[in-house]
């Protein structure tokens, strides 16, 4: 095609496009692609498993969740209530650790554990073999999640009436031990008090949360370059050429970074307190110290991205790759009930997971150290196995 | 067999039988070295012979698979932290921090170093001075040219006044200006009383050195002064001689020359060409069979081999070599060829 002389050295073709040229630099670029196996093990598992374990993860209703009991009770109606609620597959009791007092239940809900608690008060049983007028029973909800409270809400309004419903048919077709009583007889009143976010405020729950996840996204950043970063300009070689720990080395570069991320979530906390107007029921103290705990732990994740990884393209790579389905299985917004166990073993060794608890527990809550030492343990122990591990794997490259 | 205990008389560097493997490739098969203490040691091969693999183990930053390694005294798999601050490093690539002044690069090194308090800042004074960095002190490291980068480099290396300063190919990227000067500052540091490991590429710089070793394939070919391996029986021989021809045109005559029967090697130097042929064609033959085969010579004389004709005939033996043990299994028992200069 080319019929211009040796002296014109332009091109043959002044298309805005050449098929030639696209080919090339698409045939160069498959090439590269290709021969970078991370790269290549990221394009295919990382949707896959993301789709997976979140899909597995959040697209199950809201069911399993525990509920406490204070029986008072104790008869047979309010066996049979509590059956009712046994049938259900959206609440779980345990029947061996029934509580004595409403101070006993707030307690259970206050720690976390249960979301939920339902008091049948004494003489429960006698009004409804009365068979006149009405009795309570009373539903306690957190109300820290202010969604999965109001469907907790709905559902245990809708099984006591539907099990009184049962009850006045089953009465009526004599399939009860109880005596006849008529159609128009005892009524199961609820009724529902919900703790700590009585308005049921969707921010009061989604604000510490999201502040927990920033964080925890810029620590990881911060330090998973860190190591990478020496290692692409070469400064590395020449720092380990000289006797410095490999332990000073990762402490000492944790160190300005959780000064940073600490400085950063104070700024945050602020943003919070004044800007969205979301108080700290708990200690803020306390709260700043279980901060720093979790932002040396998530420091430690991206020095173990950074110790693990060639290049810095790869450690931003594996960072998103490991943020994206954490966000989606810590509870920051999908509860971990109806998660199958082996999304929620996952979920269970996310720092993030932990933390989401803390912050939420001491600013909706009011939590302290009693009600979340567990949590504080559990972080501890993540950080030094995951600084641990870098130390261990940097150790193992340089020999 | 345990290396003798420490002492000033020792040698810098002494190894015996290193081995590293990486899997199945042996990058440093079987090294034998002893460098005497103050000496300029240019260490020679092509790339991928095994040459910065050799370093790392010297340096404590790779342990050996096998064999032992003593620098300074001290044994590289018992104690690689220690022997860290006894040596300075500087490698191929400037590995210094591009966005700290040279002031901060040196006050980071040193502190690494533990050189500090009123002796450290004398000892900084001293390399600062020494290696003419000073007026630089302000200075990025990003912002400094070739030739004082590796000066910056050489300076941090130096601050806690090693025994042993390894330098991996370090006049790469420098004019030839900057490689003069740096070549004067190393031997102001060997006069000192410093050791240098040097690899090169360079064969001017390699005729510089106290003594020379050059690797091949993972094997330790030769070393030695670099006038003793000229006299390396495999190059020189009793049975051959060198001629240095000049003549016109180079490339052409070359051809002409590689195809006469008895030569046994041309190479191209500079404008010349370097002819090896047996030791019974003399001079009066050589240049009687040139014209007959239509050169147009220039001047023709006898010369002694240069350091790259040493490097290149072994090289060439060790390809052989390898050649006939991939074709033959059987003939392992023979060794490789090699240099029999060993440093004293």
């Amino acid at each position: 095609m080319s019929d211009s002389s040796p002296q014109e050295k332009k091109p043959a073709s002044r298309a805005l496009l050449t098929f030639s040229g696209i080919y090339s630099i698409f045939r160069k670029e498959l090439i590269q692609l290709l021969r970078d196996p991370f790269l290549v093990a990221f394009i295919v598992t990382l949707p896959i498993i993301q789709l997976v374990v979140t899909g597995l993860a959040i697209s199950k209703d809201l069911k399993h969740i525990e509920m406490i009991v204070c029986n008072q009770d104790k008869k047979n109606a309010s066996i049979e209530l509590l059956k009712a609620f046994d049938n259900s597959t959206f609440f779980e009791i345990d029947h061996n650790n029934y509580v004595d007092s409403d101070e006993e239940l707030n307690r259970g809900i206050r720690k976390g554990k249960f979301r939920v608690g339902l008091t049948i008060p004494p003489g429960y049983s006698e009004q409804i073999l009365s068979g006149k007028g009405h009795t309570n029973v009373n539903i306690t909800i957190d109300g820290t999640h202010a969604n999965i409270a109001k469907t907790i809400k709905g559902m245990a309004i809708a099984i006591i009436e539907n099990h009184t419903h049962e009850q006045m048919k089953a009465s009526a077709l004599g399939h009860t031990a109880l005596p006849l009583i008529g159609l128009s007889s005892t009524i199961v009143q609820p009724n529902t008090k919900i703790l700590y976010n009585p308005e049921l405020k969707a921010s009061w729950f989604l604000i510490p949360g999201i502040l927990a996840i920033i964080m925890h996204m810029m620590t990881i950043l911060f330090t998973s370059f860190a190591i990478v970063r020496e290692r692409e300009t070469g400064t590395l070689e020449q720092l380990m050429a000289t006797p410095i720990r490999v332990a000073d080395l990762m402490v000492g570069k944790v160190i300005p970074y959780a000064v940073i991320g600490f400085l950063d979530m104070v700024l945050t906390l602020g943003v919070m307190i004044w800007f969205f107007e979301i108080n700290i029921s708990g200690s803020f103290w306390f709260l700043c110290f279980t901060s720093i705990v979790f932002i040396v732990t998530s420091l430690a994740i991206g020095l173990l991205i950074s110790t693990t990884c060639r290049s810095q393209v790869q450690a931003v790579q594996l960072t998103l790759g490991l943020l994206l389905p954490s966000l989606l299985i810590s509870g920051f917004v999908f509860p971990l009930e109806p998660m199958p166990w082996f999304v929620k073993i996952f979920s269970y060794c996310l720092p993030l997971t932990y933390y989401l608890d803390i912050i939420r527990g001491v600013v909706i809550k009011g939590n302290g150290l009693s009600e979340l030492w567990q949590h504080m343990l559990i972080l501890t122990f993540l950080s030094s196995l995951l600084l641990g591990a870098s130390i261990f794997r940097f150790k193992k490259q340089i020999a | 067999m345990p290396l003798a205990a420490t002492n000033d008389m020792q040698p810098a560097i002494m190894t015996e039988n290193l081995v590293r493997r990486f899997g199945e490739n042996i990058a440093v098969n079987n090294l034998n070295l002893t460098i005497s203490r103050g000496e300029i040691f240019g260490f020679l091969g092509p790339n991928g012979s095994g040459k910065s693999t050799t370093i790392k183990m010297l340096c404590g930053l790779l342990s050996p698979t096998s064999g032992q390694a003593r620098v300074a005294g001290i044994d590289v798999n018992k104690d690689p932290e220690y022997i860290r601050s006894k040596i300075g490093y500087m490698p191929q690539k400037f590995s210094l921090y591009e966005d700290l002044t040279v002031t901060e690069n040196i006050e980071f090194y040193s502190k690494l170093y533990g050189v500090t308090g009123h002796a450290g800042n004398i000892r900084k004074k001293e390399v600062i001075e020494l290696v003419g960095v000073g007026k630089y002190h302000k200075h990025l490291g990003r912002e400094l040219s070739g030739g004082w980068k590796q000066r910056l480099a050489l300076c941090c290396a130096l601050v806690h006044n090693p025994e042993i300063i390894f330098l991996d190919e370090p006049t790469a990227s420098m004019d030839p200006v900057a490689r003069r000067e740096l070549w004067d500052l190393l031997f102001s540091l060997a006069s000192s009383g410093v050791t240098l490991f040097v690899t090169t590429h360079y064969m001017d710089e390699a005729e510089r050195c106290s003594s020379v070793g050059y690797i091949y394939n993972s094997r330790l070919i030769v070393s030695g002064g670099p006038d003793e391996l000229k006299q390396v029986r495999e190059v020189v021989g009793q049975d051959n001689q060198r001629y240095e021809i000049a003549c016109r045109p180079l490339v052409a005559s070359f051809n002409i020359i590689k195809a006469i029967e008895y030569v046994e090697d041309v190479t191209i130097f500079g404008q010349a060409l370097h002819v090896v042929v047996p030791a019974h064609i003399n001079e009066h033959q050589l240049r009687h069979d040139l014209h007959s085969a239509g050169i147009a010579l220039q001047s023709i004389r006898p010369i002694e081999p240069s350091l790259e004709d040493v490097f290149v005939t072994l090289t060439k033996a060790n390809i052989k070599y390898d050649e006939e043990m991939r074709q033959n299994r059987l003939s392992s028992l023979r060794p490789a060829p090699s240099g029999v200069a060993h440093v004293r």
